[in-house]
């Protein structure tokens, strides 16, 4: 299960959603549109490789992009720095996946950045560039709920802090939730999202729509027989 | 791999706006439709068309557009009095509503997958709304800003849309007409609707596909470099190409941070 598949398991086509799930070869997709997101973390995480405040030493970018990108990077790059100024931490190393065996279910895929601060304290950073508003409780995300359960043992710790940092926008939406009580609603939530998605694809019928124009599985796919 | 090899997805999506940047700027279409980036130099905000299409769809899924005290009590459901700018769009469309429609559908999603011979593509498009009458299969467009064209015709977006409705019309034995309303006060006559035939239909068919083989041989995705162009363009304080460069107009961090 991804973020991507929890997120849209009510609206997503149900043959698209039964290829995701079961990792099903398709066409390839471009790459590009995560290009910028991705450095930015990757750079992030560098940086805090041991514990350090943020250094715009450290984003360097590729070569790489393209002069678009790049300012969209420069920018983002300099709005992680100011946002997250003066707080030293050190990034976290994760797998990239958590089994969920209650479910029968294994969490796949990026969970923000997590880093603890010189004190031990825990924080999980979910960073975006541009697209919806921030949530006011960042819990409303689904980003946010999927990172949280993957890293739930990590976070299973006193002080623990949430910050979703929009780089594009500037803008930070921060929680300290209490992790224990928390944990329960979000196992709720995911086994109600693992449910539904069992459930329709069941019977995985494709649907031609919008969302056909970036499905990686048209070239064999009923809805685009006649095509 | 090169970022030139990543750029695009085995199978090229199009849509009605992704053409229209496409015929625009190069540069344009790589940076929203291959990129996605976030827009440097937003526009205006779309609140009002928005709202009228919302408010189109709602007043033709629940009742009609002839009845005046329904439409008097959706628009009032969504804070609109009866005398205002909103009111005006709605009572416009009226005057061009087919009366005599036997089914009708709003915000239709349709995509059309193009196999053989290659390049392959997928067009896509969200149809504002689309009736059944005499025989044939009225798209409409509703449009709450200028009018460009004198044909529907001669835009290639609109070329698109009926490419789109051709297999449920032919499924369905109908013709198909793709008409733009324009609502805005302003403007007195719309543009001469497109009824494609089958030939024309095939024609379209052919534009579209030259139109990805073209996308998939695009060497540098140069800017236009047209006054007219960049200075409307969403994209022109990030464009190494732009002929009216201009500062992002996205915040940026505090000097002293």
């Amino acid at each position: 299960m991804t973020a991507g598949l929890l997120r849209s398991a009510d609206t997503m086509c149900a043959r698209r959603l039964d290829h995701e799930h079961r990792g099903v070869r398709g066409n390839r997709r471009s790459t590009q549109r995560f290009r910028v997101a991705n450095a930015i973390v990757e750079d992030a995480r560098l940086n805090h490789i041991d514990t350090r405040e943020p250094d715009l030493h450290f984003f360097a970018g590729s070569d790489e992009l393209f002069a678009e990108q790049r300012h969209v990077y420069d920018n983002a790059a300099a709005w992680y720095v100011a946002l997250f100024a003066r707080r030293p931490v050190r990034s976290v190393d994760i797998d990239f996946e958590t089994e969920h065996s209650r479910l029968g279910v294994r969490l796949v895929g990026p969970a923000g950045l997590p880093v603890e601060t010189t004190d031990g304290a825990r924080e999980l950073r979910v960073l975006r560039l541009g697209g919806a508003p921030l949530p006011a409780d960042p819990f409303d995300a689904t980003e946010i709920r999927f990172a949280v359960l993957r890293l739930a043992e990590w976070l299973d710790h006193d002080a623990v802090r949430i910050v979703v940092a929009d780089l594009a926008r500037g803008e930070v939406s921060v929680a300290e939730p209490d992790a224990s009580r928390g944990r329960d609603d979000l196992d709720e939530w995911l086994a109600e999202r693992v449910a539904r998605i069992r459930a329709r694809i069941e019977t995985p019928t494709s649907r031609a729509g919008v969302e056909c124009g970036w499905c990686p599985f048209v070239a064999g796919c009923p809805a685009h027989r006649a095509s | 791999m090169s970022p030139r090899d990543t750029l695009l997805a085995d199978i090229v999506a199009l849509s009605p706006s992704s053409l229209e940047r496409w015929n625009r700027c190069r540069r344009e279409y790589r940076s929203r439709d291959l990129l996605g980036l976030p827009e440097s130099n937003p526009g205006p905000p779309a609140d009002m068309g928005n709202l009228v299409h919302s408010l189109l769809r709602m007043i033709h899924e629940q009742g009609t557009c002839r009845d005046d005290a329904f439409v008097t009590d959706v628009l009032a459901r969504h804070g609109v009095d009866g005398v205002g700018p909103v009111s005006g769009f709605i009572a416009r469309h009226r005057v061009r509503c087919p009366a005599d429609a036997s089914r009708s559908r709003h915000e239709l999603e349709l995509a059309r997958f193009h196999r053989a011979p290659a390049p392959m593509f997928m067009a896509t498009g969200r149809l504002d709304a689309v009736w059944i009458h005499d025989g044939l299969l009225d798209v409409r467009d509703y449009k709450t800003g200028g009018s460009f064209f004198e044909r529907v015709a001669d835009d290639p977006r609109a070329r698109l849309q009926a490419w789109l409705a051709a297999p449920i019309a032919a499924r369905n034995a109908l013709g198909v007409r793709v008409r733009y309303e324009h609502l805005a006060a302003e403007i007195d006559d719309d543009p001469d609707p497109f009824e494609p035939d089958a030939d024309e239909l095939d024609t379209i068919g052919e534009e579209l596909r030259m139109v990805v083989a073209q996308i998939r041989a695009e060497p540098t995705f140069a800017g236009a470099a047209d006054t007219a162009v960049c200075a409307r363009c969403r994209y022109r304080g990030v464009c190494p190409d732009s002929a009216t460069p201009a500062e992002p107009a996205w915040p940026t961090p505090p000097d002293e941070c």
